[in-house]
């Protein structure tokens, strides 16, 4: 990306085959390239610095190994965030009682509006945290990832339909337990 | 256009997946509706709130965040590259050099030693060696699969295997490799040892027994290497099961030879093979195999695995993924006759494994499974047995809203609308307040 503009930057499709054909370094363009995106997902889907550090590094490991059956290179990245989606929903399902451990609820040094903006994320996240995993990922991919629900539904693996009454479903809750922000 | 269908279109309103003509109906709907003025702002803010809670971490986390998954990547081979491969390899020798001398000294020293001729000494030694390299192998599986799983239900093992639990704790890495090296190099170092030199053979039988030692050593090595590759790295879980999908699929690689030549040659490794694939690892998993080569499209080959996978799974869990993608498959390919039959088993597979003590299945994978095969059934116009696989799903979670909701959706779908509407009525009147029954509500308007 430094470089950018000096040559052209190779596309996913390109750094997929080069990838294929044994280039360590064309994945790692492709880590570079998803990285912050795959682990600002997997941190929102678990709510946990370290766990969604892990949840994203493995998503890389399993891109990697299974990089021969992508039937579409150009399609990596949705590829990716689909392997990081199924990955988190059964590290959810693992996880009994997930924990908020990086919340800043309240922050003395900051200021007031500082101290506030961060109470308002704590809560978000809390209520993001009750909904089950499934809902999670289709409310994250929808208003974090701004997918389309054709697309959600590629990525959860589920009709469109399902997206949309999970969608539902997760949306009152969150009415629900964000009353006072939302309204 | 009323409030409520408006309102249920805002979201898609408002990520723009609407059509021209029902976005332009919407726009003239809230333009003159306070209500779904409030609702939109209301949806923009909940958007907003969700999309303001991700952050990022410092940039320093980025550092060595390429590096950490390239180190994960390279597994445990990667690991010991990097730990230098010298005194890993020396370590071994001189592992495998003192369980040789003990060998040695409980077959030679004592017992062995006195046995005529040479070659009944040489055949009771070689069954010592498959006894102490299998009893070894299934033993040592046994042993350490047990405590590494002890707590875990039996459907997780199954699932998630010993593979990612062996594979992130350093100490299951080491004991996991100390073990191969110790039961892999003990034998024939044991042998190089004491048969050669001891045996008074003219030069070209002992130049005959070098080169085979020498054979053996190299596919132990390589053996140790497959195993770490396969069965470390998550690539498949067992050499066995990968010879034998390998011959499934009707492809004859270097790599099936080279399996082949290993299981033919190595003592007792047929037992250790068979000892960790049972008892330690995952039998391998051929959904993915099946996938794999169906998304290549080699259709034939993903058949015959998931055909292969339905006869070794047997009782277990894993079946119903064969069945099910098998069925998918055949109903992709237009075999909707075998998909029917194929789907058919499943079921019945299904339900006797929902009554076999030996397996916990969580409810939700029971809902899921029921849910595909009835969609599948459905898919295939065989309403009546979708509409069973339904009735089984009410009859797990018999009080769970969301579940009656969504079968009674499909009921709909199916054209059963007397049931339907049975069920969402049960859902209104039993659980009045939540979300089901108001779309229950919803729905049972739509109908009429």
């Amino acid at each position: 990306m430094s470089d950018a503009g000096c040559e052209r930057q190779p596309n996913d499709s390109e750094l997929v085959e080069r990838t294929r054909k044994g280039s360590m370094d064309a994945f790692d363009l492709l880590v570079e390239r998803y990285r912050k995106s795959i682990y600002r997902l997997a941190k929102a889907m678990t709510q946990n610095h370290d766990a969604g550090g892990d949840l994203s590094q493995e998503a890389f490991v399993q891109a990697y190994k299974r990089i021969r059956q992508l039937k579409n290179p150009e399609s990596f990245g949705p590829w990716l965030r689909k392997i990081l989606v199924n990955l988190c929903i059964r590290h959810s399902a693992k996880v009994v009682s997930a924990s908020l451990e990086d919340t800043e609820i309240e922050s003395p040094e900051s200021p007031s509006t500082e101290a506030e903006r961060s109470m308002v994320r704590g809560s978000v996240r809390s209520a993001i945290l009750e909904l089950d995993p499934a809902e999670r990922a289709v409310v994250l991919l929808y208003y974090m990832e701004g997918l389309k629900q054709t697309e959600i539904a590629d990525a959860v693996g589920c009709p469109v339909g399902t997206v949309w009454s999970r969608l539902n479903s997760a949306r009152d809750k969150l009415r629900g337990l964000l009353s006072d922000l939302v309204s | 256009m009323n409030c409520s269908e408006v309102q249920n279109l805002i979201p898609q309103y408002l990520s723009g997946e609407l059509d021209d003509d029902i976005r332009r109906r919407v726009e003239e709907h809230i333009s003159g509706c306070p209500d779904c003025q409030e609702g939109m702002r209301r949806e923009q803010s909940l958007g907003d709130l969700i999309g303001q809670s991700a952050d990022d971490p410092p940039d320093e986390y980025w550092n060595d965040y390429n590096a950490k998954v390239r180190s994960r990547i390279r597994g445990v081979v990667g690991m010991l590259w990097r730990m230098g491969c010298l005194p890993v390899c020396l370590l071994g020798l001189i592992g495998g050099e003192i369980a040789g001398k003990v060998c040695a000294w409980l077959t030679f020293g004592n017992g062995l030693g006195g046995i005529h001729p040479v070659w009944l000494r040489w055949l009771l030694d070689s069954a010592l060696l498959v006894i102490v390299g299998g009893g070894a192998g299934i033993i040592g599986g046994l042993v350490i699969s047990r405590a590494i799983t002890r707590g875990l239900p039996k459907y997780e093992r199954e699932e998630r295997g010993l593979k990612q639990i062996i594979s992130r704790n350093p100490w299951y890495r080491a004991a996991f490799l100390a073990f191969f090296i110790m039961a892999y190099l003990a034998a024939p170092v044991v042998l190089i040892w004491m048969l050669v030199p001891n045996m008074h053979f003219p030069a070209w039988v002992r130049g005959t027994l070098a080169v085979l030692w020498f054979i053996i050593f190299s596919s132990i090595i390589l053996g140790c290497y497959w195993y770490l590759k396969y069965y470390l790295d998550g690539r498949t879980d067992s050499i066995i099961c990968r010879a034998r999908n390998l011959w499934d699929t009707k492809k004859r690689p270097l790599s099936f030879w080279l399996i082949q030549l290993y299981l033919l040659i190595v003592p007792g490794s047929l037992a250790v093979d068979y000892g960790i694939s049972q008892y330690l690892l995952v039998p391998s998993n051929c959904r993915q195999e099946a996938e794999s080569a169906y998304e290549s499209g080699d259709v034939d080959s993903a058949v015959s695995i998931l055909r292969s996978g339905i006869k070794k799974y047997g009782n277990r869990y894993r079946v119903l993924e064969c069945y099910e993608y098998l069925g998918r498959i055949y109903a992709e390919t237009g075999k909707w006759e075998q998909s029917r039959v194929i789907f058919h088993d499943g079921v019945k597979t299904y339900e006797r494994l929902l009554l076999h003590p030996k397996y916990s299945y969580s409810k939700d994978d029971q809902l899921d499974f029921l849910g595909d095969a009835a969609q599948l059934y459905i898919d295939l116009g065989q309403n009546r047995e979708a509409y069973q696989l339904y009735s089984t799903r009410l009859h797990l979670s018999p009080n769970d809203p969301e579940n009656m909701y969504s079968v009674a959706q499909q009921y709909v779908v199916m054209g059963y609308k007397g049931e339907a509407r049975t069920l969402y009525t049960k859902i209104i009147l039993e659980f009045p307040n939540s979300d089901e029954a108001r779309w229950a509500q919803q729905d049972i308007r739509d109908m009429h």
